[in-house]
């Protein structure tokens, strides 16, 4: 039954999944090429002194908006498609329990997510460790590991608001989402949130939830 | 589960909502106050205080007398000089003493420091400047240092490698003074905008503070001594003119200490009312003073020395802050909960939250039109005891979120009896 459901999920998201990770990489590529013309203009340690001393982000500010970018668009193909006609009405009269289907369906999500941004943070990491000591390598991975949580937080809220059944609830929810992935952005230097990492983490996981409160409320049909 | 999920939802909105409205409110309502200047004059010996509202500018001294931006700058001839000297009105010698420009020049110190400066992220790597290059500028060297456990590491940034041979004469010397890795801070001016360097100041795992730089290739480290006693939490290095000083030091107990070069005796300023988490301090050094400026939040202290550090006057001055004005009393009655994710005393995010108990009568009012919402809708307030206790806590912050994440509805009993009526 979960490897059906799964399969279901698959089929809705998988453009969308191959479209996201192909974006992955043209910006890492852009990254990379950007970099590398650079040092070939500004000499090395001059290079390493503006990312050491004046806080420039070689990864570019493309990067910022990815996990936030992927967060939203996995819970659009994932649930628009289910509010369609209300076919979530029938995902939840399979024979599970509500609850489980929820929970699965947004497990294949989290997974999903975490594959993106595993090519983001993989291509990054080899990318920097050819032209940055470790210590620049871990302040730009601890810089952006904020964004992808606040892709997590995103993807949650979202899924939730699109399941919702009452119209005039989504909007106060709609505002929300965007006080979450505006405490989750900020990026104005190198490791600004290490200091509150935790809290961001069970924030992002916490909000991971959000779905189980709509899709149960769809459930018993509020209107 | 769904339980779980809502008191999340309605967390994470209240906290959204103390994060926004109450900024929104400040944004809306705050006053522009801002703090006096005060520098001291070495021809009447007196305060001029610069004093700037929204609408008028002027510079006073402490007994009222207004000055116009002319006079003030005659009655500065050691900071203003080169205005005076354009205007044909520089005296020839104060308080005896001849005056030569470049002697002017060469003695004026402008130092700040910001509590900010205490928390900047940093990412563990320096360039080493070549302090004895016999070159009028300095230049940026072709790598970086950081201190691991087992020693420094010098990183050629052209390559991304490590420089073995360098990094290993450095940590041999510096094994050699004493000092044992790795490094609890290391502080240093690392800008190639300065007459010369005098390297980096670095604390050491035992808590001995040792100065490091690099001259002709070769490294220079000194067991500088001064931690010993002091309690020195930081050195913030600055490179003047004079040579007379490596720069500053802060101690536990928030006193402030010029580090001379006179083999790097730590010199006490007269300052008090000064916190290093909170206050900024300036320092203005000309030929004859050192004018040193505490400004806190809602008050400025101005301490002027002479060259030997000892104080020769001072002025002390308070104000009303944005929060004592009447919108300002007026956020912590109305807002139960506000959170700020930066702060001017913290460069990376670090954020402060601020419950006011002020604000309970107004939740309690809010509370009261909940419950009579509650009965109107004949619900049984027994069931919502959760949400009246989130609402005398974050008030109307409480409220918004429980109307946008209501409670489930038990199924009605006609839905019910429905049911069990299929035949």
């Amino acid at each position: 039954m979960n490897y059906l459901l799964y399969r279901k999920e698959w089929i809705k998201t998988r453009w969308a999944l191959a479209a996201l990770a192909l974006l992955s990489i043209i910006i890492i590529v852009n990254v990379w090429i950007t970099v590398n013309h650079d040092l070939r203009f500004v000499n090395a340690p001059r290079y390493w002194n503006a990312v050491v001393f004046e806080g420039y982000q070689f990864y570019g500010r493309w990067m910022r908006y990815i996990p936030f970018v992927a967060g939203i668009v996995i819970a659009i193909v994932q649930f628009v498609p289910e509010q369609y006609q209300k076919r979530l009405k029938i995902t939840l009269h399979l024979p599970m329990r509500e609850n489980r289907i929820l929970l699965s369906m947004l497990s294949f999500g989290i997974v999903m997510l975490t594959a993106i941004f595993f090519i983001l943070t993989a291509l990054l990491t080899i990318l920097s460790i050819i032209y940055f000591p470790v210590n620049i390598v871990w302040a730009a991975l601890s810089t952006v590991l904020p964004w992808m949580l606040g892709g997590y937080a995103a993807y949650g809220i979202l899924s939730m608001i699109i399941t919702e059944p009452v119209w005039r609830y989504r909007i106060p929810q709609i505002i929300l989402l965007a006080g979450v992935v505006y405490c989750f952005s900020f990026g104005y230097a190198y490791k600004i949130y290490n200091n509150i990492l935790l809290t961001i983490t069970i924030m992002a996981i916490a909000l991971l939830m959000s779905l189980i409160y709509s899709g149960n409320r769809f459930k018993r049909g509020e209107m | 589960m769904e339980r779980i999920s809502r008191y999340i939802l309605i967390a994470v909105t209240i906290i959204i909502a103390a994060l926004f409205i109450p900024d929104f409110y400040r944004k809306a309502t705050e006053k522009n106050i801002r703090a006096p200047f005060a520098t001291y004059s070495s021809v009447n010996k007196d305060f001029i205080i610069f004093r700037r509202t929204n609408t008028d500018i002027h510079w006073e001294d402490t007994k009222g007398n207004k000055y116009t931006l002319e006079e003030y700058e005659k009655l500065l001839p050691l900071t203003y000089y080169r205005q005076l000297l354009a205007d044909g009105t520089m005296p020839d010698s104060i308080d005896g003493i001849a005056i030569d420009t470049k002697e002017l020049q060469k003695n004026r110190v402008h130092f700040r420091f910001k509590p900010k400066q205490l928390d900047v992220p940093s990412l563990g790597m320096y360039p080493l400047f070549e302090s004895a290059s016999g070159r009028v500028n300095l230049s940026l060297p072709p790598d970086m240092f950081r201190i691991v456990n087992s020693g420094i590491e010098f990183m050629d940034a052209q390559t991304n490698t490590l420089n073995a041979e360098k990094s290993e004469t450095f940590t041999k010397k510096m094994k050699d003074a004493g000092f044992v890795f790795p490094a609890k801070w290391i502080n240093g001016n690392p800008s190639v905008r300065k007459a010369y360097d005098e390297g980096y100041f670095i604390k050491d795992s035992n808590d001995a503070i040792y100065h490091l730089k690099m001259a002709k290739g070769v490294p220079v480290i000194h067991n500088t001594a001064i931690e010993s006693n002091k309690g020195i939490i930081t050195v913030i290095p600055y490179e003047v003119a004079t040579h007379e000083f490596y720069g500053f030091a802060i101690g536990k107990d928030n006193s402030f200490y010029v580090l001379s070069t006179d083999n790097y005796k730590l010199i006490k300023l007269p300052v008090e009312n000064f916190d290093a988490k909170k206050s900024s301090l300036q320092v203005f050094g000309n030929l004859l003073y050192r004018n040193i400026i505490v400004t806190n939040r809602d008050n400025m202290h101005c301490y002027v020395t002479n060259r030997d550090y000892n104080l020769v006057n001072e002025l002390h001055e308070t104000w009303k802050t944005s929060e004592e004005t009447l919108a300002g009393k007026a956020a912590e009655y109305l807002f139960p909960l506000t959170i700020t994710m930066t702060s001017k005393y913290s460069s990376v995010i670090n954020p402060i939250y601020k419950y006011s108990l002020l604000s309970i009568p107004f939740n309690i009012i809010v509370l009261i039109i909940y419950i009579v919402l509650l009965i109107r809708r004949k619900s049984d307030i027994k069931l919502y005891i959760p949400e009246i206790i989130i609402i005398v806590l974050t008030g109307w912050f409480g409220l918004i979120a429980i109307a946008m994440f209501p409670k489930a509805r038990k199924m009605k009993q006609s839905m019910i009896k429905g049911f069990i009526n299929i035949p």
